[in-house]
């Protein structure tokens, strides 16, 4: 594996805290470190309460309109530190810089305004282009995501497409300024099957094709393993394994990434494996391991003792104590090479 | 010792002042209670039922609302005769419409709402899920309306008692006390307290009445993901 | 002799407005269905959305009336009985709904909302009742202390722990499940499948699963119905659909199945064939017009 030449983003120490009913500030993401390079598609990869969401908002400034802030560490987007950027400068990063595309394709786009509008919106504001100009890049866009008829789709409003196709839509909008780094929060949750499987197909052409970063943000070991170069594993607000998508999904060096390597329903057992209880939430959570009330392998010190995030070599981390005597292969063998 | 001066019967202003609140809030129950309870439960039914039902409801219910308020009843009264029971009666149905909306489109929203859907489900029968699950969801909008009818209802009691057709001299409520003053030239500070006393009265069930739809606004929210 | 058999069943829904604008169109939802199923088994109904599956099981429950058709439910026609009679039936076929956060009434407590079927079919008193329900909760994994609390005081999975306490209150015969883990993440999915999965072992209780994703039911269910725009296109044990799908759409939804095996993994030659920009499949245009995709 080659040395990180060009990193694109770097979060480094992010802490995140909403405000709780009582007045104080509850911590939601905890000292998050991660990394996103030129080219790269990273997957951010937790359960809901896990922090991924709120990761994604802090990423593009959208705290605020939520009662949360950074309390802590530095988000760097190509050099620029992103943490406590005014309004204006923020203006000229989304949708130029970086583009979102969300969970709930149909929601997101505005009822009122034809598909072809909203795109050609999103160019005028960035650009500056004749309306004429930005229409015809719209509909270029709509052909780029591969929508049949592009010029005449672009007429329609978006209650008159399916849902795959309002998604298509969106990650149209959201590439037409042609950004470096685009997220994508859960981008096939609420899409049937076989159009997640085209719309995963699509944006991993793009992906090839432009070369653009992808931070894909999801629950979905599928959607991962399809698209996935690196994956960070987030529980309860902090990261509890990192490491290439090849290794982490198929030998997990965290007791939780088994469980959801676990939870996943293969071939005929009738019965999954799986872990009890749930996440703990932001204001409950108590000292040691975070995972450890669930984990099958708990030993007292694992209550006892806030475990760190460990280096394991070859970008592989844990934050499991017991990462040496349960997952020796990993440790050994990693090093190696 | 007259605080407030007396009326040219020599009856105490201040007393009458005290005693004829009574009238004011027998006006508010009653016209209140009338217009809720022939608008709420039609309209909750015209909501939950549909079809033919909702349409005929809907079809009175927009007459009523369309008729002038002061000509039924004026017209009404002069039938069924005057008095404040019954001209608060009359009065209430005049304020039964905005009811009607509420509880129909309140009752409306709620029907589609996966648990009612569960509820029959288990078995609940249509009264049960009307009483029981569509009801309490349908309340908090009629009683911040309650507040504002009220308040509705004391003026309007003023205006009718003023005008002879609701309550009768000599029993003294607001209205008929501007009423005899108006005939008084010489002393105008007596339109004065029964003229203040009522427009507090009416703008503390508006006050009221926009506190509770704050109140009732916030409960019952989901939390934000 | 079988628990559940639906014979022929159809629905349409009249649209007030075709594409063209105001044209009366009728949406054939549900399209001439026919299935049975037996004490103690799970059959699973897969479509996308659009399929009809949704509208299928409220058919079966009776919560929509179908234009034609019969639904026989141990051995008696739901469809020709009384009100009263149907309710009383409900006790014996209980439903979970989809949204953990819209199948329970939001201003009434868990406590009363899974007790609620106790009242209407066995009329128990207030204390009685409250001890039964400690009972199921502790069943479905709920500690009992959530009795008191509203339902968004609880999580999704717990919310819908609580809807599947309330479906078995009555001992039903069968429950009919729409999407019942679909809104869950995966590690709550799982464990509340395995709650399904224990409490058929336990109590005999027969499934009618509904779902989009042919790989939970893979591994939960006996049999399998294939929907596609209110048609069933295929069906057979879950065996034969995986082994041997017998109509394409089955085949596209098998192929659908996310993979995890990483993609760095993968045989090199489908990941060069991608890199080429190499043909992608143009969305699918359905019988009923729509596009898809």
């Amino acid at each position: 594996m080659s040395l990180p030449a060009n990193p694109l983003l770097v979060v480094e120490e992010l802490t995140i805290e909403f405000a709780a009913e009582n007045g104080g500030w509850v911590p939601v993401v905890e000292r998050i470190s991660f990394r996103v390079d030129r080219g790269e598609v990273v997957a951010l990869v937790g359960e809901s309460g896990s922090g991924k969401t709120v990761t994604s908002l802090a990423l593009l400034g959208l705290l605020g309109a939520r009662n949360g802030r950074v309390a802590r560490g530095s988000i760097l987007f190509d050099g620029l530190e992103l943490v406590g950027l005014t309004g204006v400068a923020w203006r000229r990063i989304r949708g130029k810089r970086v583009g979102m595309i969300f969970q709930d394709p149909i929601g997101a786009l505005n009822p009122a305004f034809t598909v072809g509008d909203q795109i050609a919106e999103t160019v005028r504001t960035h650009t500056g282009v004749s309306r004429r100009k930005a229409w015809t890049h719209a509909v270029e866009m709509l052909r780029r995501v591969r929508i049949p008829n592009p010029e005449r789709r672009a007429h329609d409003y978006p209650h008159m497409l399916s849902g795959g196709m309002c998604q298509r839509v969106m990650i149209a909008q959201a590439l037409a300024c042609a950004p470096d780094l685009l997220i994508a929060d859960e981008p096939t949750t609420a899409l049937d099957m076989t159009i997640q499987a085209a719309i995963l197909r699509l944006v991993r052409q793009i992906q090839l094709e432009t070369g653009i970063s992808l931070l894909l943000i999801t629950h979905d070991l599928g959607v991962v393993a399809e698209m996935a170069d690196r994956v960070i594993v987030l529980y309860a607000g902090q990261v509890v394994e990192s490491g290439s998508a090849a290794d982490v999904l198929t030998r997990p060096v965290h007791p939780y990434t088994e469980a959801l390597l676990g939870a996943i329903p293969k071939g005929n057992t009738r019965t999954l494996v799986t872990v009890p209880g749930m996440a703990p939430n932001p204001g409950q959570i108590s000292v040691g391991c975070r995972f450890a009330p669930r984990c099958r392998y708990a030993l007292p010190l694992c209550r006892s003792r806030d475990p760190e995030l460990q280096a394991l070599g070859n970008g592989r981390a844990s934050r499991c104590l017991r990462v040496d005597d349960l997952y020796a292969f990993a440790t050994t063998q990693g090093a190696q090479m | 010792m007259h605080l407030f001066g007396t009326d040219r019967f020599g009856h105490d202003e201040l007393s009458q002042l005290i005693y004829g609140a009574r009238f004011s809030l027998l006006a508010a129950m009653i016209g209140t209670g009338v217009a809720v309870a022939v608008g709420a439960p039609l309209g909750v039914l015209a909501g939950y039922i549909g079809d033919s039902f909702e349409s005929i409801t809907g079809f009175f219910n927009d007459a009523l609302m369309a008729v002038p308020s002061l000509l039924f009843v004026l017209s009404t009264i002069a039938v069924i005769g005057s008095g404040l029971t019954r001209a608060m009666i009359v009065v209430g149905i005049i304020f039964s419409p905005p009811f009607f909306r509420l509880a129909r489109s309140a009752a409306r929203e709620v029907k589609h709402e996966m648990y009612i859907e569960a509820s029959r489900s288990i078995g609940c029968s249509t009264w049960r899920t009307i009483w029981r699950h569509i009801v309490p969801n349908v309340l908090s909008p009629i009683v911040v309306q309650a507040t504002f009818a009220a308040g509705a209802s004391v003026a309007a009691e003023a205006g009718l008692s003023f005008l002879g057709l609701g309550v009768q001299l000599p029993s003294a409520s607001w209205g008929t006390m501007l009423s005899t003053a108006a005939e008084n030239y010489s002393a105008p500070f007596l339109i004065y307290f029964p003229g203040m006393a009522i427009a507090l009265t009416v703008m503390s069930f508006l006050i009221l009445g926009d506190w509770m739809s704050d109140v009732v606004g916030t409960r019952h929210r989901t939390r934000p993901s | 002799m079988s628990l559940l058999q639906a014979i022929d069943l159809t629905k349409s829904f009249r649209s007030r407005y075709g594409p063209l604008g105001l044209r009366r169109r009728a949406i054939p939802a549900v399209r001439s269905v026919s299935f049975t199923l037996k004490e103690g088994q799970t059959l699973a109904l897969i479509g996308q959305s659009g399929s009809g599956k949704s509208t299928t099981a409220r058919l079966i429950s009776r919560l929509i009336e179908p234009d034609r058709g019969r639904v026989i439910f141990e051995g008696k026609d739901l469809l020709a009985m009384p009100a009263t009679e149907l309710r009383h039936t409900r006790a014996r076929l209980a439903m979970v709904f989809q949204d953990p956060n819209g199948s329970l009434d939001p201003r009434v407590t868990i406590g009363d909302s899974v007790g609620e079927p106790l009242l209407i079919h066995y009329g128990l008193p207030r204390r009685e009742r409250e001890n039964r329900v400690a009972g199921l909760l502790e069943r479905v994994g709920l500690s009992s202390r959530y009795m008191s609390r509203y339902p968004r005081e609880l999580s999704g999975g717990q919310v819908q722990r609580a809807a599947i306490a309330r479906a078995i209150t009555t001992k039903p015969r069968l429950i009919v499940c729409d999407e019942p883990v679909t809104a869950l993440d995966v590690i709550i999915r799982a464990q509340i499948l395995n709650l399904l999965s224990d409490l058929q072992d336990e109590y005999g209780i027969a499934f009618l699963f509904i779902s989009h994703d042919l790989s939970l039911v893979r591994a939960f269910a006996d049999s399998v119905l294939v929907m596609l725009d209110g048609q069933v296109v295929d069906r057979g044990t879950v065996q034969q659909i995986c082994s041997s799908p017998g109509h394409s759409h089955t085949r596209e939804l098998l192929a659908a199945i996310p993979s995890l095996v990483p993609k760095a993994l993968r045989v090199r030659a489908s990941f060069s064939a991608d890199m080429l920009g190499g043909p992608s499949p143009e969305p699918t245009i359905t019988a009923t017009g729509l596009e898809a995709g």
